[in-house]
């Protein structure tokens, strides 16, 4: 819900703005009643609040000349006057509530809410639809009887589209609606917000397709079987075209069905597309040979004739360029832009179809975000993305970054510096934030030398260690790549031949008689058995050891088995080490974490020599027997 | 009465004219004049009388604003809606195109099937 508030005490409208959107409003704030003016009157609002007295235009004029421009927004008036002459003026004038200062914020939030029910025609204040509950007095909500814990965007969202209905809410609409005038987020971040609602959504129950995609349209709600009765006087049965035309608007003689004109306008596009392709051609063969002057402004007029026949990957190309060729900046080597029109030449002339509608493709460019104030090596990084197709964008804070990771959609991949991003590990509410953001985005990060405290400090950090000083940008991109893959496929890796005669062991405990004591039982198996008590050590015996199996006790002081098995599968060297586990703990919970966390076996304390060396050995061989 | 809405649309892309028109008769029914420039476009409204203009913001020579401001000086053109066409990259000039006094911005690439319905709930049809 969106409300622009006209007050000129900048104290108090920053403090309704603070208490309104905690309650997932969208506020506007303007000091005077003339640029009230001009946002009521272009700008679409679900509710306005104005200050009675403002300069230049005062609440009354103000609310007389909206409601005569036949404005019928909910309209609350707020003023220090208390008498009935000022209230039975305010009313008059069109506004539909008054509150005399100072107020109650719980009571400005209370009549807020009475009067965007009013304005929406609904009786109760709950939200409703199908199992959905959302319940706006609380911002709670659950489907079924899960709750939902959705990020301040995506409660927005739901509530649009719940307020809409079975009706296909626009991008645009979207844009408009959740985000205030002064931010300019791209479409695609629209898409992501709705990509993450609908995953939250099913993860408690709900169909997939509870949110809908019209294509090239918008969004809307799908109504279920005899779920709809308190909406069902809504329900068209063709939502889209209904909607589509304005009330006012007669439809082409024939009523025909979406589909159909989806397919016309396909077609169209099919057939436009040839002559607006030789056209394009030409404009970038123009770019190519005449003076580097016109360039933006041609680059700005393919963007928008390309978008038209939702290419966006290319019209994403076009921008850039257009943005890179701006002038007062530094420019591009030439050979760089000619080599990048001529790509877009090739990629333009190598388009023979349009497949989808334009905009609202759901498969959108992914997203890198790096985090580092490098700038030759974000720009490396940028460029690699580039070529793998990736969208980049470069943070130079953590602090910068977490503020974008709260309120727009995450990214597909991260690749940070391990410099940034350590301070959060002294702040743990902001690394329990920045860990809730970053769930299920790989996290790439990059340090400066190879010891065991960065790759554990980049562990506890929820990402995966990279050292800096010997790999490529092209690298980084890849190993970041094959993370996102990694995590979508969860593929059998075939596993590593075990070594040679000795089999070397290595076990971790804290326990020295522990170790004493499974040193002495496997010794008779013939493993060349090395123990460790202190885990700091750990990274460096590894490395020299290069054991073939690995038992690990879970309780360890300082750093925790399950986080060792973690830095060992995280290195590409080491992912596929046999990973046993021995502990005193024999609780589902934690085998099921030891197993997540890339365990090969867990057993339990205490145990006979012989048995571990069978588990050990079984291990290996069905390694072996993988491998080959 | 309900009545087939006549639009004019002054953008120098030939393209986008052509995809707008089809959009806009196909969903709507509306007609659709066209022009390439600003004179052109003045001139069209001035003879036409549209119920509203869709005016490209970045043209060659005259631009959207020029182009606008031309229209509100002008008493025979000054009372017909204008809503501005403006690309992505320009997000940021929203508000100042809204505060020039334009009934509305739609932000390119638009779906022309959608177009109707942007138009008609800008203007409160």
């Amino acid at each position: 819900m969106k409300i622009l508030l006209v007050e000129d005490d900048v104290l108090l409208a920053k403090l309704i703005t603070r208490h309104l959107s905690a309650q997932h409003y969208v506020v506007d704030v303007v000091t005077d009643g003339a640029a009230g003016w001009s946002y009521g009157s272009t700008f679409d609002y679900d509710l306005l609040i104005f200050d009675l007295m403002l300069p230049q235009l005062n609440g009354i004029h103000l609310c007389q000349r909206l409601r005569a421009e036949g404005d019928m927004t909910p309209i609350l008036l707020l003023t220090a006057k208390e008498g009935s002459a000022s209230k039975i003026q305010a009313l008059d004038a069109g506004a539909d509530d008054y509150m005399v200062k100072p107020f109650d914020m719980g009571e400005l939030e209370a009549r807020i809410r009475a009067l965007l029910r009013r304005g929406q025609g609904q009786a109760s204040p709950l939200r409703i639809w199908g199992d959905l509950l959302l319940n706006p007095m609380t911002c709670e909500v659950s489907y079924g009887d899960r709750p939902l814990k959705l990020t301040s965007k995506e409660y927005k969202l739901l509530e649009l589209l719940i307020a809409n209905g079975v009706h296909v809410v626009s991008v645009e609409e979207v844009l408009e609606r959740l985000w205030s005038s002064e931010e300019f987020p791209v479409e695609s971040t629209v898409r992501s917000h709705v990509r993450r609602l609908r995953k939250k959504l099913q993860r408690a129950g709900a169909p997939v397709d509870f949110i809908s995609t019209l294509h090239g349209r918008g969004y809307y709600l799908k109504p279920s079987e005899g779920e709809g009765a308190m909406l069902s006087s809504e329900l068209p049965s063709e939502p889209a075209l209904l909607r589509s035309v304005p009330s006012s608007v007669e439809p082409p003689s024939e009523v025909l069905t979406r589909t159909a004109i989806e397919m016309q306008y396909l077609q169209f596009l099919n057939e436009t597309w040839p002559t607006a392709q030789k056209a394009c051609v030409q404009e970038i063969q123009r770019m190519l040979q005449e003076d580097p002057g016109l360039r933006p402004g041609i680059a700005h007029r393919l963007a928008g004739t390309l978008g038209m026949f939702g290419l966006s990957r290319i019209v994403e190309a076009v921008r850039q360029l257009e943005s890179d060729l701006q002038p007062n900046q530094a420019l591009p080597p030439e050979d760089d832009i000619q080599a990048q029109l001529q790509q877009l030449r090739r990629w333009v002339q190598q388009t023979t179809t349009i497949a989808v509608l334009p905009e609202f493709s759901e498969q959108s460019v992914p997203v890198l975000w790096i985090l580092s104030s490098d700038a030759a090596l974000n720009q490396e990084l940028s460029t690699a993305a580039m070529s793998q197709r990736l969208e980049s964008r470069s943070f130079e804070s953590w602090q910068g970054l977490c503020e974008h990771l709260e309120s727009e959609p995450p990214p597909n991949q991260m690749i940070a510096r391990l410099e940034h991003l350590r301070p959060l590990l002294n702040r743990p509410k902001e690394l329990a934030k920045f860990q809730a953001g970053m769930t299920g985005i790989p996290l790439l990060i990059l340090g400066e030398c190879d010891t065991l405290g960065d790759r554990l400090q980049a562990l506890r950090l929820g990402g995966t260690f990279l050292l800096q000083a010997n790999v490529s940008a092209e690298q980084m991109i890849t190993a970041s790549l094959i993370a996102v893959h990694k995590q979508s496929s969860h593929a059998l890796q075939p596993r590593l031949k075990a070594g040679s005669e000795h089999l070397k062991v290595m076990l971790v405990d804290d326990d020295p008689h522990v170790l004493k004591h499974l040193l002495q039982q496997l010794n008779p198996f013939g493993f060349k058995v090395t123990t460790l008590a202190e885990p700091k050590h750990f990274w460096n015996v590894l490395q020299s050891v290069k054991p073939d199996a690995l038992v690990l006790d879970i309780k360890i002081p300082e750093i925790d088995g399950l986080e060792l098995c973690q830095l060992v599968r995280h290195d590409p060297r080491w992912k596929r080490l046999p990973i046993l586990f021995l502990s005193i703990l024999n609780d589902p919970e934690t085998r099921q974490q030891a197993f997540s966390v890339g365990a090969d076996d867990y057993l339990f304390k205490p145990i006979r020599g012989h048995e571990l060396a069978h588990r050990i050995l079984s291990r290996l061989e069905r390694i072996d027997a993988l491998a080959h | 009465m309900v009545y087939a809405k006549n639009i004019l649309i002054i953008d120098d892309e030939e393209t986008i004219q052509t995809v707008v028109k089809f959009g806009l008769q196909l969903t709507a029914g509306w007609d659709m004049l066209a022009a390439s420039s600003g004179p052109e476009g003045i001139q069209l409204a001035q003879q036409h009388q549209p119920d509203a203009i869709l005016l490209d913001v970045m043209m060659p020579d005259m631009d959207g604003v020029a182009t606008f401001k031309a229209l509100q000086a002008d008493t025979n053109t000054s009372m017909i809606p204008v809503i501005f066409l403006t690309a992505k990259a320009q997000a940021a000039e929203k508000s100042q195109l809204k505060a020039l006094g334009v009934s509305g911005v739609i932000t390119k690439p638009f779906n022309s099937l959608d177009l109707p319905e942007q138009i008609a709930k800008i203007l409160h049809w």
